[in-house]
């Protein structure tokens, strides 16, 4: 096995690592996931193994959840007995996927883990990816970015299923019975992902939204408690093997707290499709990325025809300057549209003051007369 | 006129309050990471190697920091007037 190599901090490292905590706060914010799907890459660009990134992403990730969560419980946006069951087998999908990373890198060492979750990355982000921008796409040209909820065909389908023994209502389907037994893979699964790449979101909230048939709002909300659960229970696995590099988490979580909250501010100016084009376009990139750093890995662990010394170093520097360009072009157009919204929201705010005291003008005018 | 003039400042100290509390809060926990991050890494590196009576210690830090910097970065945009719309 390798030995536990946590990388060396100068001035140099902790301010980029702000920066891309700031950033990735901010996508995070903004899109209603993780950021785990930029910070992980990233922790990986500056030489963090794999595994390592992925628990100390974890390790921040977990009380931001819990914060969020209560929040957005007080607007009452979650269902928690949903959040609670489906948390339980995340957790187990959680435990499954750190027992399949750690078996990797007791197996393949450090590079092991960085291919796998690569892979995973190349894998998700692909499907996800297109199909939010195709998602996206379709909004914009229907114009509608406030769709009356229509509970999808699948949805309709699973909620009319009746297996005695495993029915258990819930209010985000509107007090509907669904069996736990379509609830368990959907939770694993979400755990699995988790465990691999640090975002599980990327399957609980779609899962949630097509599967089960709950609104948007209140899958995101929901999806909160599932990360709880699964962040506090797969950091404490990776901290039993003492794989979290907590300088590292609290780095980042410093940039990331500035960030998410100023992501959140930013979709209360836009339309729904502009965050949704916004993640497609970041997923998109990132995956870029990835796709050109993984012959690295290939060639590392001998499964292709090893590339030279500086072939392998020219794909990892366009590797990492594709990921920034993402982290950029992510935040460019989030600080864009966030000052925009605010302009145009300030103006409208003018001009609605300036017709209410003409009113009032005129109502006194016409009193005196 | 007086009046206008306390209640701006009782409104000044609300806002300022709790932010220059929490900021130095954050501050201090940040300066006791940075104090302490060569015994943080060998906790990790014991626990790794088997000695498992600090594996906790991750959990704390993230946990603490994460409601104090949480509340400290709330306030700070609070108070740079970037706010959602209403």
């Amino acid at each position: 096995m390798d030995a536990l190599n946590f990388i060396e901090l100068n001035s140099t490292t902790v301010a980029l690592l702000f920066i891309v905590g700031f950033v990735g706060g901010m996508v995070s914010g903004f899109i209603g996931s993780g950021g785990a799907f930029v910070l992980t890459p990233a922790m990986m660009s500056f030489g963090v193994p794999g595994i390592v990134a992925v628990a100390s992403n974890m390790a921040h990730k977990f009380p931001k959840a819990l914060v969020g969560s209560i929040k957005r419980h007080k607007y009452g946006q979650v269902d928690i007995k949903l959040g609670i069951v489906m948390g339980i087998f995340a957790e187990v999908g959680v435990f499954v996927g750190k027992n399949f990373m750690t078996s990797i890198r007791d197996t393949f060492g450090n590079i092991g883990t960085d291919l796998y979750v690569s892979i995973i990355f190349v894998i998700v982000l692909a499907v996800v990816g297109l199909f939010v921008f195709r998602d996206a796409q379709r909004m914009r040209k229907s114009g509608d970015s406030d769709e009356e909820h229509k509970v999808p065909r699948l949805a309709q389908w699973v909620r009319s299923i009746h297996i005695p023994g495993t029915m258990m209502s819930f209010k985000s389907m509107d007090d509907n019975k669904v069996s736990l037994l379509f609830i368990a893979p959907l939770g694993f699964a979400t755990g699995l992902l988790a465990a691999s790449i640090a975002v599980g979101g990327f399957i609980g909230v779609p899962a949630m939204i097509y599967v089960l048939g709950v609104r948007a709002i209140q899958a995101t909300a929901t999806e909160l408690v599932v990360a709880f659960i699964m962040g506090l229970g797969g950091s404490l696995f990776y901290a039993w093997d003492g794989l979290v590099d907590i300088r590292l988490s609290m780095i980042i979580l410093a940039g990331s707290l500035f960030g998410v909250q100023i992501g959140a501010i930013g979709t209360t100016y836009v339309k729904e499709y502009t965050v949704k084009f916004v993640m497609g376009m970041i997923m998109l990139i990132v995956l870029l990325s990835r796709l050109i750093k993984l012959p690295v890995y290939l060639s590392d662990m001998e499964l292709i025809e090893p590339i030279s010394a500086n072939l392998a170093g020219m794909l990892s520097t366009i590797s990492q300057v594709t990921l920034v360009l993402a982290l950029l072009s992510g935040s460019v157009a989030i600080i864009v549209a966030l000052i925009k919204g605010m302009i145009e929201h300030r103006n409208d705010t003018r001009r609605q003051n300036e017709e209410r005291s003409e009113l009032k003008g005129f109502a006194v005018n016409a009193a005196d007369a | 006129m007086s009046t206008e003039i306390a209640d701006l400042d009782v409104k000044m100290k609300k806002n300022y309050l709790p932010f220059l509390i929490m900021g130095i809060l954050s501050l201090s926990l940040y300066t006791l990471l940075y104090l302490f991050s060569t015994d943080i890494v060998s906790f990790a590196q014991n626990t790794n190697s088997g000695q498992k009576s600090l594996f906790l210690i991750p959990i704390v830090i993230a946990m603490v920091f994460s409601l104090v910097h949480g509340a400290f970065t709330s306030h700070f945009w609070d108070i740079l007037g970037v706010k959602a719309k209403s």
